[in-house]
């Protein structure tokens, strides 16, 4: 198992190589260089030389892309717009949302997966309907819609919470509401789903016929089963929760890593765009690898495959 | 001779009560039924878009009437130009719906022949997987934002945007849909007989994987149409003037203060199309498929 | 003849299934039969007829939401598992009352190990009993249903066993409380046929040791003479006949039946065509009135269309459901 892990990790360089290089042709498709980008029209060429010289822009596409690699793996890596060092820049704006993040992940896995597993086992009942209705209800409206819906109750009518910035917990309350009401509706249908597809097969007839009771047919046998889907969805989840960043960060102006990427790439900063990409990347690849041992761990004919 | 004749028409007797049955089933579901009823009004909305509203109302400035709320005379208000907001959130269905029909459609064509070479050729299949493996693991926003970033918004950069993000999932999809039609018995006959690829994809596979194709279609068009606006309310997407609905409440962000119905009547009108196409991709998989869903 | 008091009593029982707020769905109408301690029941029928319906029912395993049971006493030693709390009931299943279901393959669960599934019968009953004592019991069980190596077996997981491995391990963890009654709903259909023969013998010698009655539902005729004492012919979701396996199998009273035996292949039998029963069985929705074999049954007249016929005696323990029972030949 340790060794399938490790071989894992290990191919996920090559994977990284590869959105890194795809990331840097795509954006390298756009004309003009940083100085352009970043400084006014009317400076004089030698400025725009030195400017370009001294974020690193120089020589061909492949010296650029090589300086890049080099420059990651020595920490060094430069904006266009700033001449900052990114992962200077990274390290105060990636924790922001990361706990935004992390906070939103928790509180929607936690009541998504347990209104779902109520709606089953209550089928048809007034929950069920109910958080179905609401589920259809929230899938349809955008994210930043609802943001606006609550900037718009919350702040401006009642004046009761800050609409933007960071700072205290009360900060946190919009943003993290924001993105858990995005995310329950698939969430608590997808559990919902599972555990009734779970709930139908001949093992759960089975247990009920062994006689167990039908707190432990749903808890031991059916949750067991159906926690494979909802694993898989919470962790590919745990990726669109981070970009789903970018437009809650843009609406409540949080300087985390989604607003250095929207501004990023407005500016045609490329070397920013690619560590973000980098960065967005590994997390994701990180919770399939996760996903991974996970269902080696819960199922045996997985497991089988692996430990060999 | 007679009797394969017999046969022929007892199939296509039992197809059409499928037909028949599965309308009745969408039938049966009040909400498919309302989602059907809300979508059919914007389809409406959009093509006779003209008639309702004269063209010229969307981005005609009204210097003395800016940032007026709802009234006889704008119904839906104006915004911080002036501009009647009723006529821009009905001509902005046509570029919203417009954007999620237009790029499903394109997507799902092109999704659906990748797949089919996946679900045919084993070697392909491999390559292919390759691929989409690196492509899934870039963030779609990153990648729909840098693609924007390139190209300029537009409409049409808008289409290609979210077409060339949406083909990975599609291709995913359809193809764990194939595989399991190209497993059946019928197929390999017909394989084993010649028929060719081109004609088993079209004759014999796609027609029996229909169904989870369609409603998996009708949900990605209103999942495009969030991802469109959302793109156009963060600023990249697609550029003013014209009507979208998420640059449209892009705009309201800095009136939310005085002007709240600024972003409400774009905001409503972009959740009320997603909800109907939801309610309505709910209905056809319950009418499709009975067994699944509830 | 002194009758001994039955083991299981299931008087007059109708299931009906909820399709959707309109349609019911008649599955079982009006069954009574009963089990005497220690004799095997057959019962058979054509798929769709009700016979594991109704066996679901003794246990109420049915899909709780769409079963309603419009009239009905299942008597269990005197119990009525009809109304019987759930608590109580769950305490009878698998303890008093086994079954064993017709798919193997997807009977377990995938994701404990046949330890683990086994154990755990014995220990939701006896909520005392230690691990290694329900260990041991297990193993003895398995042993007995002739599996070498019992230890590894309770190790593994289901997917790594066969077909008829699995429906052995399943007689075994229904067999390992000790129960009175086992249900068995074709439990040989999905296997290969000589594992068919190896899990018969085996139940054969597991009743011999243990005395429990079973009731054993199979929809082939060759099974039911080797396993049962009695027989009930359902058809439609009605028994049509009933009476002991030599007396059925020599003189069936019922035209079904005697279709059923025609239309079987046998040693002896010479002819380039088996004979069959004419027509298909309707399903549930658009069941013929009356007697439910009225369309198929060669001897019908205008009576079989409207009522269904009242339960004739024919002999000692024979019993049939057939307006014409007296003037069918006798013997097919």
């Amino acid at each position: 198992m340790s060794r399938y892990i490790v071989k894992r990790l290990l191919y996920l360089i090559p994977m990284l190589f590869c959105v890194v290089l795809m990331v840097f042709l795509i954006m390298s498709l756009t004309p003009g260089d940083p100085a352009t980008n970043v400084l006014p029209l009317t400076t004089p060429q030698e400025v725009k030389d030195a400017f370009n010289e001294s974020v690193g822009y120089t020589g061909s596409l492949w010296d650029r892309f090589w300086n890049y690699l080099g420059g990651l793996f020595s920490g060094n890596v430069v904006s266009y717009s700033t001449g900052e060092n990114i992962f200077e820049e990274l390290k105060t704006r990636f924790p922001m949302t990361l706990s935004f993040g992390t906070w939103a992940f928790c509180i929607s896995a936690i009541i998504g997966v347990a209104l779902g597993i109520l709606s089953a086992i209550k089928q048809y009942s007034f929950l069920d309907t109910t958080v179905t209705i609401f589920a259809v209800l929230f899938a349809s409206i955008p994210s930043f819609f609802v943001a606006v819906l609550l900037i718009l109750y919350f702040s401006v009518h009642l004046g009761a919470l800050p609409s933007f910035g960071v700072g205290t917990l009360r900060h946190y309350i919009l943003p993290v509401t924001t993105l858990v009401l995005a995310n329950i509706p698939m969430l608590s249908r997808m559990t919902r789903s599972a555990m009734l597809d779970a709930m139908s097969q001949d093992y759960i007839r089975t247990a009920r016929a062994k006689g167990c009771s039908e707190k432990r047919v749903i808890w031991k046998h059916a949750l067991k089963n159906a926690s494979l889907p909802i694993i898989t969805l919470l962790l590919s989840g745990l990726a669109t929760t981070l970009g789903g960043s970018v437009v809650v960060e843009q609406i409540f102006t949080i300087p985390g890593v989604g607003m250095y990427l929207l501004s990023a790439v407005n500016e045609k900063n490329v070397p920013v765009v690619m560590t973000c990409a980098l960065l967005l990347s590994f997390i994701f690849m990180l919770a399939m690898v996760l996903l991974d041992i996970c269902y080696a761990l819960i199922d045996p004919k997985i497991g089988a495959r692996y430990k060999k | 001779m007679r009797d394969q004749k017999k046969f022929k028409k007892m199939i296509h007797r039992s197809r059409d009560s499928l037909f028949s049955d599965v309308v009745k089933r969408y039938l049966r579901n009040p909400a498919a039924v309302i989602g059907g009823v809300i979508l059919l009004v914007i389809v409406f909305v959009c093509i006779f878009a003209n008639v309702l509203v004269p063209e010229e109302l969307v981005t005609a400035y009204d210097a003395g009437a800016m940032l007026s709320p709802p009234s006889a005379e704008h119904w839906f208000g104006t915004d911080n130009l002036g501009r009647d907001l009723f006529a821009r959130v009905i001509y902005g269905a046509r570029i919203t719906v417009g954007i999620g029909v237009g790029a499903t459609l394109v997507s799902l064509v092109i999704g659906a022949a990748i797949a089919s070479i996946c679900a045919l050729f084993k070697k392909a299949d491999l390559v292919i997987m390759r691929v989409i493996d690196v492509v899934t693991c870039v963030p779609s926003i990153l990648l729909a934002l840098v693609l924007l970033a390139i190209m300029g918004g537009s409409v049409l950069n808008m289409m290609v945007t979210l077409t060339i993000v949406s083909v990975p999932g599609f291709v995913l999809r359809i193809r764990s849909v194939l595989l399991g039609v190209v497993d059946q018995d019928y197929i390999h006959a017909a394989r084993v007989s010649g028929t060719r690829p081109l004609k088993l994809v079209l004759r014999h596979i796609l027609p029996n994987a229909i169904d989870p194709i369609i409603v998996d279609a009708t949900m990605t068009i209103s999942s495009m149409m969030l991802s469109a606006a959302g793109l156009s309310f963060i600023g990249v997407g697609v550029a003013p003037p014209a009507p979208e609905w998420g640059a449209m409440l892009n705009y309201a962000q800095d009136y939310f203060k005085t002007a709240p119905y600024m972003a409400l009547f774009p905001g409503a009108a972009i959740a009320l199309t997603a909800l109907s196409i939801n309610l309505v991709g709910d209905g056809l998989r319950d009418a499709l498929d009975p067994k699944t869903g509830k | 003849m002194e009758q001994q008091k039955p083991l299981l009593e299931v008087i007059d029982l109708s299931v009906d299934f909820r399709m959707d707020r309109r349609t019911l769905l008649h599955a079982v109408r009006h069954v009574s039969f009963h089990v005497n301690p220690g004799e095997t029941l057959g019962i058979v029928g054509e798929s769709g007829c009700g016979k594991s319906v109704t066996c679901m029912s003794i246990l109420k395993l049915n899909p709780e939401r769409r079963t309603v049971y419009p009239t009905g006493q299942i008597l269990f030693e005197g119990r009525d598992l009809m109304r019987m709390p759930p608590k109580q009931l769950s305490a009878i299943r698998g303890n008093e009352i086994s079954m064993v279901f017709q798919e193997p393959m997807t009977a377990m669960n995938p994701l404990f190990t046949i330890g683990d599934q086994m154990m755990e019968v014995l220990r939701i009953h006896d909520h005392r009993m230690e691990r290694s004592k329900a260990y041991k019991m297990c193993l003895e069980a398995i042993a007995r249903v002739k599996i070498p190596n019992p230890e590894r077996i309770m190790k593994s997981y289901p997917f790594t066993l066969s077909g008829g491995m699995r429906q052995r391990i399943m007689i075994a963890m229904a067999m390992v409380t000790k129960p009175k009654l086992l249900i068995c709903d074709e439990p040989t259909t999905a296997l290969d046929v000589t594992i068919q023969a190896q899990v018969l013998d085996l139940m054969n010698e597991l009743k011999q040791e243990a005395g429990t009655a079973i009731i054993f539902i199979t929809h082939d005729l060759g099974v039911i003479s080797e396993m049962a004492d009695r027989v009930l012919i359902m058809y439609g979701g009605r028994v049509c006949e009933a009476a002991a396996v030599d007396e059925l199998f020599t003189h069936p009273r019922h035209p079904y039946t005697m279709g059923l035996i025609d239309s079987r292949p046998s040693p002896d039998y010479q002819g380039d065509r088996l004979r069959m029963i004419p027509g298909s069985v309707p399903t549930l929705k658009d069941m013929p009135e009356g007697c439910p074999f009225n369309n198929r049954c060669q001897y019908a007249t205008g009576a079989c269309g409207e009522t269904f016929p009242d339960f004739a005696c024919a002999s000692e323990g024979h019993t049939v459901a057939c307006h014409h029972w007296k003037t069918t030949p006798e013997n097919g």
